[in-house]
């Protein structure tokens, strides 16, 4: 790859070309296999469509819209990630090329690498959930800015609170539904803000300076600065 | 051994304290609000545990230090089984005071995140087989869960809160009224004594079993020559 | 109520010494097994 401008003097890579070589990887793989985007995506279609039809043409209250239709959209996306996020380690645990990415690059850059890697399946997953959701549930958002930054900076928490624990569990034994047990409780905190400010966005009540908003992205900065901290530990042997 | 033996007594008194010394508290219906001279200890003994084990996993991640790790593994048993007893108390009390088992309030739900924070942290434990690996996995793992504690802490309050205005009643201490006082005082120190009493049994096993072998089990079944029964 | 107390007291009470005697027999086990350890390892 051509990195001239990513090259320091000596000769050597950053953190960030090492990490966006990685990201680039991932994704050229992806686009060949399609495994981990399809896995995701066939997830929270099919629970998309098993929420709209169950509640059928039953209408929901208008003041119970907000709320209830936050809390379906976000459990739709938290359980559509835990279902394929562990896919960027559990794949090279599976191809035996967890070795080779040990020796190719720094710890901090693989972590970086796989969490650009797992913002991006989940970027793509929200650019098409989102809307579908919106649409096929009738759901009234009176402000739309404010929902958006929810979702995005939901969707960082996401990714933030789960690489990590990917990369533990694709070295661990038993894996099943080991994944979705770790990060579940790390992500409630997210999840619930989560909610809370689509609940406030779809309601109208503007809060100066979007604290939900806020509180998402703090706990996404906590998040990555912890996990790369701690990365290194887990994965050198 | 005599302190275990006055421990024993002293515990032994809270109980029937708790009955018949103390008052049942104004506000609560009936003698339930008792139930808080055991609820209260247990889900404070489950909290300083999660603490114990998680300072004890960073000083094992910083030394690789055994003991360390025994102590953040035992740590966390204990925390679970006294956070599944304030989950069971807590809700024998509000079905008793408030009419339902369950609620969502505060306090309730920050007990359930804590099962389930211990809950994932032996499920990591037995799902790794190598032992330096499992041991810090989890510690890491403890680590990033007490990294959430300061949202949970934040955030728990104001979403319950205003998704159920009508439970922000907080069972949290009782009266001030000096002999109730004394027994919840009495009954914090009697659970922190039965704590650590457990905390050093367990201590204890983990050392045996580490010396016999890495990898090897005692239980009470097992004889003085170290086979199983 | 009162003699509700004294059930509820009486099961409390029951539980807690169960516990302490395991405690007790636990703890003389452990005992007996860390002299045997020791003991093999000298």
């Amino acid at each position: 790859m051509k990195s001239g401008r990513w090259i320091t003097e000596t000769g050597s890579s950053t953190y960030l070309s090492e990490a966006v070589a990685i990201w680039l990887r991932d994704l050229r793989g992806e686009f060949r296999t399609r495994y981990a985007v399809n896995a995701i995506l066939m997830f929270a279609v099919t629970t998309l469509i098993a929420v709209s039809f169950s509640i059928g043409s039953f209408r929901i209250g208008d003041a119970e819209q907000p709320f209830l239709y936050a809390v379906l959209l976000w459990i739709i996306l938290v359980f559509s990630a835990l279902s394929g996020l562990s896919r960027s380690f559990v794949k090279e645990e599976e191809a035996g090329t967890m070795d080779v990415l040990k020796l190719s690059a720094r710890p901090q850059a693989v972590f970086l690498g796989k969490l650009f890697f797992n913002l991006t399946l989940l970027g793509a997953l929200e650019l098409i959930i989102v809307p579908a959701f919106i649409t096929m549930m009738n759901y009234e958002i009176q402000l739309p800015g404010l929902f958006t930054a929810m979702v995005i900076s939901g969707g960082l928490g996401l990714g933030a609170g789960t690489t990590i624990v990917a990369a533990m569990i694709a070295q661990a034994s038993a894996r099943g539904a080991l994944f979705s047990v770790l990060s579940f409780p790390l992500l409630l905190p997210l999840m619930i803000t989560a909610i809370k400010g689509c609940e406030k966005a779809a309601l109208g009540t503007n809060n100066p300076g979007w604290p939900e908003v806020r509180i998402a992205i703090a706990y996404s900065v906590v998040m990555i600065v912890m996990s790369l901290f701690l990365f290194p530990m887990i994965w050198e042997e | 051994m005599i302190v275990k033996v006055l421990l024993s007594i002293w515990m032994t008194a809270i109980i029937v304290a708790a009955f018949f010394y103390a008052d049942a508290a104004v506000g609560f219906p009936g003698e339930t609000s008792r139930i808080l001279f055991f609820h209260v200890p247990q889900a404070w003994v489950a909290t300083l545990s999660f603490l114990l084990s998680m300072i004890a996993s960073c000083i094992y991640l910083a030394r690789r230090n055994l003991k360390a790790d025994n102590l953040a593994l035992s740590a966390a048993e204990l925390g679970l089984l006294f956070c599944l007893l304030a989950t069971a108390s807590g809700s024998i009390f509000a079905k008793a005071a408030w009419g339902s088992f369950w609620n969502w309030d505060p306090r309730e739900t920050s007990i359930v995140i804590l099962l389930m924070i211990y809950g994932a942290y032996f499920a990591l434990r037995s799902a790794v087989g190598d032992p330096d690996k499992r041991r810090v996995f989890a510690a890491v793992y403890s680590i990033l869960a007490f990294a959430t504690v300061p949202f949970l802490v934040f955030v728990v309050p104001r979403i319950t809160a205003s998704l159920h205005p009508e439970d922000t009643m907080n069972p949290a201490k009782p009266g001030m009224d000096p002999k109730t006082l004394k027994v919840f005082l009495g009954s914090l120190i009697a659970y922190t004594g039965l704590f650590v009493w457990m905390l050093k049994l367990r201590l204890r096993l983990l050392k045996l079993e580490h010396l016999r072998e890495p990898g090897y089990i005692i239980n009470e079944k097992t004889n003085l020559e170290g086979e199983k029964g | 109520m009162k003699e509700g107390l004294n059930f509820v007291l009486g099961v409390n009470l029951i539980i807690w010494f169960g516990l302490a005697f395991y405690l007790f027999f636990l703890d003389r086990k452990i005992k007996k097994l860390e002299e045997a350890f020791t003991d093999k390892r000298k």
